[in-house]
C-alpha cells in the first residue's frame, strides 16, 4: 500500500467519524427540538387565542419541556450541562422581568435568542441547526415587521410548528 | 500494534468500521447507509462480510411491522480496526520521515 492510498483511506476514516458524531447530534437533540416546538406552539397560540391562559400553558409547556430534556439519553454527564440551562434559564427571566410591560418584545427577544442558540449549534454540531435558526428567525421577522398584529400567530406557527418538524428531521439519518 | 487488514481496507468498509469505533453502542442500518454512502443491497453484502469475519455482529429489533437492524463492533473487531490504522499512519509517519531525510 503506498502513502496516497494510506491517506485517502485516514481521510475516509475521519469523515465517517466526524458524520457519525453529527448524527449522533442531530438524533440525541430531536425528540428536544420538537418538545420545545409544542411548547411554543402551544404558548404562543395561547397568547394570540386566550391570553389569560398563556401563563398557565407556558409554565407547564416549560417544567415539561425541561424535564423531557433531562431525561433524554445522553442524559448531561457533568456540570456544563446544568451550567447551561442555569444560563438559559436565567436570561428568560431577565427578559421577562425587564420587558414584563411589553409581552411582544419579549416574544420578539426570544425569536431571536432561539435563532441565534440553534445557530450556534449549527456552528458546532451541524449545519441542519442552521436551517433551523433560519426558520425560526424569518418567522420572528415576518411577524414583527410585517404582521404585528399576527406576532403571536406567526411565532406560534412558524416557529412552533418548524421546530416540531424540524425535531423529526434531525432523527432521521 | 499495526497490521494491514485487507478486509477492513476497502473503502466503504473502513467507513463502516470506523463509524462503528467511534461509538461504543450500536449504530442502526440506516445511520450506517448515511456514513458510508452505499446503497441498501452493497451495504448488506459489506455488513456479512464483516460479520463473517468476526468483525461486528447484527442483531435484528422488530418495532410494529418494521424490522430495523442494530450493528455492533465486537472487540475482535475494535482490535483490528485500531491497528489497521494504526498501519495507515504508519505508512504516513515513515513517508515523511523518508522525506525530511532526503531533503
Amino acid at each position: 500500500m503506498d502513502k496516497e492510498q494510506a491517506f485517502q483511506g485516514l481521510n475516509d476514516v475521519a469523515i465517517a467519524r466526524q458524520k457519525t458524531s453529527e448524527l449522533r447530534n442531530y438524533r440525541g437533540m430531536g425528540s428536544i427540538v420538537s418538545a420545545w416546538g409544542i411548547v411554543w406552539l402551544f404558548g404562543f397560540g395561547a397568547q394570540a387565542t386566550f391570553p389569560s391562559f398563556a401563563p398557565l400553558v407556558w409554565a407547564v409547556g416549560w417544567l415539561g419541556a425541561l424535564a423531557w430534556t433531562f431525561t433524554r439519553p445522553p442524559k448531561p454527564q457533568d456540570f456544563r450541562a446544568l451550567a447551561t440551562w442555569s444560563v438559559v434559564v436565567s436570561t428568560i427571566i431577565l427578559i421577562l422581568v425587564v420587558t414584563r410591560s411589553d409581552q411582544t418584545t419579549a416574544a420578539m427577544i426570544f425569536g431571536l435568542a432561539l435563532s441565534a442558540a440553534y445557530a450556534i449549534l449549527g456552528i458546532w454540531l451541524g449545519k441542519r441547526f442552521l436551517l433551523l435558526a433560519a426558520v425560526v428567525l424569518m418567522s420572528a421577522s415576518v411577524g414583527w415587521w410585517l404582521l404585528p398584529q399576527w406576532l403571536y400567530l406567526a411565532l406560534a406557527l412558524g416557529g412552533g410548528v418548524a421546530l416540531f418538524v424540524g425535531g423529526v428531521w434531525l432523527r432521521r439519518p | 500494534m499495526k497490521k494491514c487488514h485487507e478486509i477492513i481496507h476497502q473503502q466503504h468498509r473502513l467507513r463502516i468500521m470506523a463509524a462503528l469505533d467511534s461509538d461504543r453502542e450500536p449504530l442502526d442500518f440506516a445511520t450506517l447507509k448515511a456514513v458510508s454512502g452505499t446503497t441498501d443491497g452493497n451495504l448488506g453484502a459489506h455488513l456479512l462480510t464483516l460479520e463473517k469475519a468476526g468483525l461486528i455482529s447484527i442483531s435484528k429489533e422488530t418495532i410494529g411491522r418494521r424490522t430495523r437492524t442494530w450493528v455492533l463492533l465486537t472487540a475482535a473487531g475494535r482490535l483490528a480496526f485500531s491497528e489497521h490504522v494504526a498501519f495507515l499512519e504508519d505508512i504516513i509517519q515513515t513517508s515523511q520521515k523518508t522525506r525530511e531525510t532526503e531533503s
